[in-house]
């Protein structure tokens, strides 16, 4: 952990409740004597009320993995009784259920936001990143932190595509600057954050000055992984948007001689194709597209580009030849959601899902 | 091969598809909408013309009206944005537009979210048409752009009046090709291009200085910005566009698009030899007060700058 961290988590810690959980709390017979504990259940010593009581059987439920039961459960309770009961009743809970508690918060803030209730949806992103500040050991905090601010910056991110709205750019934000603040030399953390700020610098009503600090990230991110070829290219990718061609082509050329996934390869022949066609070097630029059609032939962009790059060039047979192919591709076959362009706009965004999955592993008995 | 932007016609006809330019031989057709008080003026005649090629005033040669058959790209907005009602008025809307074309008439489909999709390609079986029409469903974002590329493409080797109709709700989000690529494209094409947008370009009202308010404010000047470029593309081509704030207008609006096609003129003339290489303005009026003409800004002769 970075120092900027400690500093960090040391000045957040404050803001929380003081009560601490020993790790062998869950198992410790605390519970009312209505119910009797199972070994590994998460367990709070002064349970006093029914909604508390519901609430603690939520927490289990949803470590048996009993996930959308849980979620279900808990939008019936009472918010302030969780708040409550997890921030100044509770006597103690291992890091593992404090987990379990913030990831069960996360889950209903999803699902909440997932209909668009932004209103309801924050305070409970809100409290569940409070309750993650409960758990007691630095390195787990640390760790799930992390994971959990990637998760819920990237989840935000992936949201935009449906509502593309400035509140959208700033939630997601929010949290994925936290992450680097967290983790200011974090790859994985650096091209989230880069990722969800040069898409903002890039709409035309989205902040410029975005696009800067998304290549300041991923220069960062560079030096730390010099060969990732998923930072290569969104560096080159920023880099032609700030118009700092020559950088942006040496990061995107970087790419070609990496052994890449064929949507990096064809991203990057994109843009490359693209630089040259606006010089004027329409050989290059059709060589460029050519490559990229080569390397996924399902996605349709491509074929465009190069269909306008001939044309240009005073081919025109070529030119429909080569529309016509787009054309026959049926959107059915294709891949329908993300195609040439959301692949590289939606995918990192994509990510939240393989690391909330790995986040509700770690809590599962 | 050179590359012309207006109907450069060889006078010995060829089965060529695309028409090389012999200076002796050729001539330059120009579509000419001519209106009064927002409706078409017919019975015009050579004499009533005057064609200006880079200022300079040209003899008109023939001027021919509704005879010459259409071809006709409908090139429509299927992304997520237009699902539900204004999905329902749309095909509705291209449906009649279809059924009221005239014998020798063709139409293409294609329509477009991030995707193209070409439904048909230029046929006069309006019922193939409609089929396809009924198959639309509204889903991703919009390609505008590169999917008024893909239909001039497919009109450059048509001969008689090439016509683009767009619908669109105005704002790309996805089309690789940039604006002034589609403009120059536009500018470099035979076909007149009509668009239809459910944006409105209308004043901006006062609405205040609060955060949500200032951001209301600038969206809705990027989407006025974004409506230009239809305007532009349109005027550049000789074509006109018409803005709904409600879908429920687009079958009446459909309607008066194909009535406006329908009573465009054409005229034919021949530049000297020899032709200048590059871009010449033309400019169309007509000896009459109080009308208003529509007609393609110039056109492209010799290699591309």
């Amino acid at each position: 952990m970075s120092a900027d961290g400690v500093v960090l988590l040391a000045a957040l810690a404050t803001t929380v409740s003081p009560f601490r959980a020993s790790d062998a709390a869950f198992a410790l017979p605390w519970i009312a004597a209505t119910h009797v504990q199972r070994p590994g259940e998460c367990a709070l010593r002064d349970l006093v009320t029914r909604e508390e009581r519901d609430y603690l059987r939520l927490v289990n439920l949803y470590r048996d993995g009993r996930r959308d039961e849980a979620v279900r459960g808990l939008r019936n309770l009472d918010l302030a009784v969780v708040k409550r009961l997890i921030h100044n009743e509770a006597p103690g809970m291992s890091d593992r259920c404090l987990q379990t508690a913030t990831l069960l918060e996360t889950e209903l803030a999803m699902d909440v936001a997932q209909r668009s209730r932004w209103e309801d949806a924050d305070p409970l992103f809100d409290e569940a990143w409070q309750i993650s500040f409960l758990i007691e050991l630095p390195v787990n905090r640390l760790r799930f932190q992390r994971n959990w601010l990637l998760t819920a910056g990237l989840f935000h991110h992936q949201l935009i595509f449906v509502n593309v709205a400035e509140e959208g750019f700033t939630r997601a934000a929010h949290f994925l600057r936290n992450a680097v603040r967290l983790y200011p030399n974090d790859p994985e953390v650096l091209l989230a954050a880069g990722s969800l700020l040069e898409w903002s610098g890039s709409l035309r009503w989205g902040d410029r000055d975005h696009l800067k600090e998304a290549e300041e990230l991923y220069s960062r991110a560079r030096r730390v992984a010099p060969t990732d070829p998923d930072i290569l290219l969104h560096h080159g990718c920023v880099l032609e948007k700030l118009k700092k061609e020559d950088e942006a082509a040496a990061s995107l050329l970087q790419v070609l001689e990496l052994p890449s996934r064929e949507d990096i390869v064809y991203r990057s022949r994109m843009v490359l194709g693209g630089m040259a066609e606006r010089d004027g070097r329409l050989a290059d630029a059709i060589g460029h597209y050519e490559a990229a059609t080569n390397a996924i032939p399902s996605w349709q962009v491509a074929y465009v580009a190069l269909g306008h790059a001939l044309h240009a060039s005073g081919s025109h047979d070529r030119a429909r030849e080569v529309l016509d192919r787009a054309l026959a591709i049926d959107m059915k076959t294709a891949d329908e959601i993300l195609g040439g362009w959301w692949s590289y706009e939606l995918g990192i965004a994509l990510r939240f899902e393989p690391i909330l999955e790995r986040l509700r592993a770690e809590v599962t008995r | 091969m050179s590359s012309i932007a207006p109907l450069l016609l060889l006078a010995a006809a060829s089965q060529e598809p695309r028409p090389v330019f012999r200076v002796s031989t050729e001539a330059v057709q120009v579509d000419v909408f001519v209106g009064e008080d927002g409706r078409a003026v017919a019975g015009l005649g050579t004499s009533d013309f005057e064609l200006y090629d880079d200022g300079e005033l040209r003899k008109v040669d023939s001027v021919a009206v509704a005879e010459v058959p259409l071809n006709v790209v409908l090139v429509l907005d299927t992304s997520e944005s237009v699902e539900g009602e204004t999905l329902m008025h749309l095909r509705s809307a291209a449906g009649n537009f279809l059924s009221e074309l005239s014998t020798g008439d063709r139409a293409a489909l294609l329509t477009f979210s991030h995707h193209l999709n070409l439904r048909s390609t230029l046929t006069s079986e309006v019922a193939l048409l409609s089929e396809a029409l009924e198959e639309i469903e509204a889903l991703g974002g919009t390609a505008w752009h590169d999917a008024l590329f893909a239909a001039l493409e497919m009109l450059e080797v048509v001969r008689e009046r090439p016509v683009v109709l767009l619908f669109t709700d105005g704002a790309d989000t996805y089309s690789w090709l940039r604006e002034e690529q589609v403009l120059s494209l536009v500018s470099r094409s035979n076909a007149v291009v009509y668009a239809i947008t459910r944006e409105e370009r209308a004043p901006l009202p006062d609405l205040g200085t609060t955060r949500a308010q200032q951001r209301f404010r600038q969206n809705r000047r990027e989407r006025i910005r974004r409506t230009q470029l239809l305007l532009d593309v349109t005027r550049e081509s000789g074509g006109r566009l018409l803005e709904t704030g409600s879908s429920d207008r687009l079958q009446e609006i459909f309607l008066e698009i194909l009535a406006e096609m329908k009573t465009r003129y054409i005229l034919t003339y021949s530049p000297p030899a020899p032709v200048r290489d590059g871009w010449h303005e033309l400019e169309v009026k007509v000896k009459r007060k109080g009308v208003e003409v529509q007609a393609r800004r110039g056109y492209y002769y010799g290699p591309r700058p």
